[in-house]
């Protein structure tokens, strides 16, 4: 565990980088606007909006990067002692996604309060109470995000190598982020989004990382973020990624007690 | 060193990595290509008939050139990015330098690097200018806009090189294919230079690097916000409307060249310590 602590580094300078960059400019913000900010607030259904969307993204695929090989590094050396050690490796596979899941939420949080820190040294930021509400989404939707993913790289690279669960995890999140950009080329109206398109935004993961198009009970959180009218709860994000986090758990607890241990190293040969 | 050069590629070009990346950039060819017919197929006359240039997939006006430039990190680095890690996990770079000296091994391989890209990212679009070339009439003229000629003649003096595309659309179309492939390679080759830096235990490693650098260039963007764009997508493809500054863009590839060097040579003199 101490050996991956290191590569957190990466949420505070990223955090730094990503957020405080974007409100160097401001005299003063809301905390709430900054956690908005970071949650892709801004980001509009065009392709536009691409490279703003790609500067909040990449710090988590970075993640992925990193911690992709958490729990696929117990199968790449030394793989026969370790298991033929262990009775239980479903008890074990979900102890390891437990852990890593730890790491998902201390990179999110270091990520927001690193950016938030170094935000305070450039501009006044003003502490409102909406603030607590959306950080408590912001780490509970981000963190599975990234925690399901991650989990997705490492369950495809027991089967095929970490080089390949990377391909096919950020592949479906760029296709994702790339049919969210495009959407502004369908949607024409407001009553489009309302009605028969609403199911590109619930199936796209993308979708639902984005604030802008949420919705809340809360009103002081509805006036924030739902910026296009739209009823998509931000509950409901909480609940699909709760859920993509599941089945990649019940899958990987699958794979690890069907697979048996790796003969042929394909990281080290 | 030639004969580094040649049986490093003889072996990077039967890799299963760049036969893939050479069929996805395929298939993202033809389908818009065929978006292209099934667009041409009802308009009767050429005078409607966007101009074929502008309808490539490295073309600013291509849909399926904005999905393929989303994965443009990703399919850059896949054919090359392991070409070290492979080496030396399956020991065959022993073997490599035995035969030849350690220099001519890693500059041998920065070449192969360069040249599999380069050939990887161009072929492919000269293939469909080819086909594009062949399929609709090369008098075309229209602007995917919909606006006419007159209106949007103005605009083709503003691309970039477009006194070329004022003569020779064709050769305009090639030279920008080929300067894609050529970005390419330099990209592929910075990135394959880092994954010979310590700590690059897993293959996964490998993309650290490109998505790194993109992600410093587009916060650089923000806190600077310059006039020109730094956009890979809108520098690289044709009749981006945005400020760019090509001077710049070279210096920065120049750059990049210049520290794929240093890490090679570090690793050279680190192996020769060994």
């Amino acid at each position: 565990m101490r050996f991956y602590a290191k590569y957190l580094i990466v949420g505070i300078v990223s955090g730094i980088l990503c957020i405080c960059s974007n409100m160097i400019r401001n005299d003063s913000v809301n905390a709430s606007q900054i956690i908005f900010y970071s949650a892709l607030g801004l980001v509009d259904w065009f392709p536009a909006y691409m490279e703003q969307a790609t500067q909040f993204f990449i710090p988590f695929l970075l993640f992925q990067i990193l911690f992709g090989t958490y729990i696929y590094r117990h199968f790449c050396s030394a793989g026969i002692y370790f298991f033929s050690r262990k009775k239980n490796r479903e008890s074990w596979f979900i102890r390891e996604a437990g852990k890593l899941y730890l790491f998902v939420f201390i990179y999110i949080c270091l990520f927001l309060l690193s950016g938030i820190i170094s935000t305070m040294a450039v501009c006044h930021v003003h502490y409102d109470n909406t603030a607590l509400i959306i950080t408590v989404y912001y780490l509970l939707i981000y963190s599975m995000f990234l925690f399901a993913f991650t989990l997705m790289i490492n369950i495809i690279a027991i089967i095929a190598g970490s080089r390949i669960g990377f391909i096919i995890a950020a592949s479906i999140e760029i296709l994702g982020m790339g049919f969210f950009l495009m959407l502004g080329k369908i949607i024409t109206t407001e009553s489009d989004i309302a009605g028969k398109y609403i199911w590109m935004l619930k199936i796209n993961p993308a979708a639902h990382l984005v604030f802008g198009l949420h919705s809340s009970k809360i009103k002081s959180l509805n006036k924030l973020i739902n910026l296009k009218n739209i009823n998509f709860d931000l509950n409901e994000s909480v609940i699909y990624f709760f859920t993509l986090s599941i089945i990649m758990i019940f899958i990987g607890i699958f794979v690890v007690k069907k697979r048996e241990f790796i003969i042929n190293n394909r990281e080290t040969g | 060193m030639i004969k580094s050069v040649r049986m490093q590629m003889s072996g990077m070009f039967k890799k299963k990595e760049v036969v893939l990346i050479f069929f996805v950039l395929m298939i993202f060819i033809s389908i818009n290509f065929f978006n292209n017919i099934m667009f041409n197929k009802d308009i009767k006359y050429i005078t409607e008939m966007p101009d074929l240039v502008k309808k490539l997939i490295i073309s600013d006006w291509s849909s399926f050139g904005y999905y393929m430039m989303q994965y443009y990190p990703l399919l850059v680095v896949i054919p090359t990015a392991c070409a070290y890690l492979s080496d030396r996990d399956t020991r065959i770079q022993t073997y490599i330098q035995a035969r030849m000296s350690s220099r001519n091994y890693w500059y041998g391989k920065m070449i192969t690097v360069f040249l599999t890209t380069l050939v990887l990212f161009s072929l492919p679009f000269l293939i469909e200018i080819l086909v594009s070339s062949i399929s609709f009439s090369i008098e075309s003229s229209g602007d995917p806009s919909g606006f006419n000629y007159l209106s949007t003649i103005e605009d083709e003096w503003g691309y970039f090189l477009s006194d070329i595309f004022i003569k020779n659309k064709i050769i305009y179309a090639i030279i920008n294919a080929l300067i894609f492939g050529m970005v390419s390679g330099i990209l592929a080759l910075f990135n394959f230079s880092v994954t010979t830096l310590p700590g690059m235990k897993y293959k996964i490693f490998a993309f650290f690097p490109i998505y790194l650098l993109f992600y410093l260039i587009s916060i650089l963007n923000t806190v600077i916000k310059p006039a020109y764009t730094t956009s890979y997508a809108a520098i690289l493809k044709m009749f981006n409307s945005g400020q760019k500054n090509y001077p710049l863009y070279c210096i920065f590839l120049i750059i990049l060249i210049f520290l794929s060097v240093i890490f090679i040579e570090i690793k050279i003199r680190r192996d020769e310590a060994v």
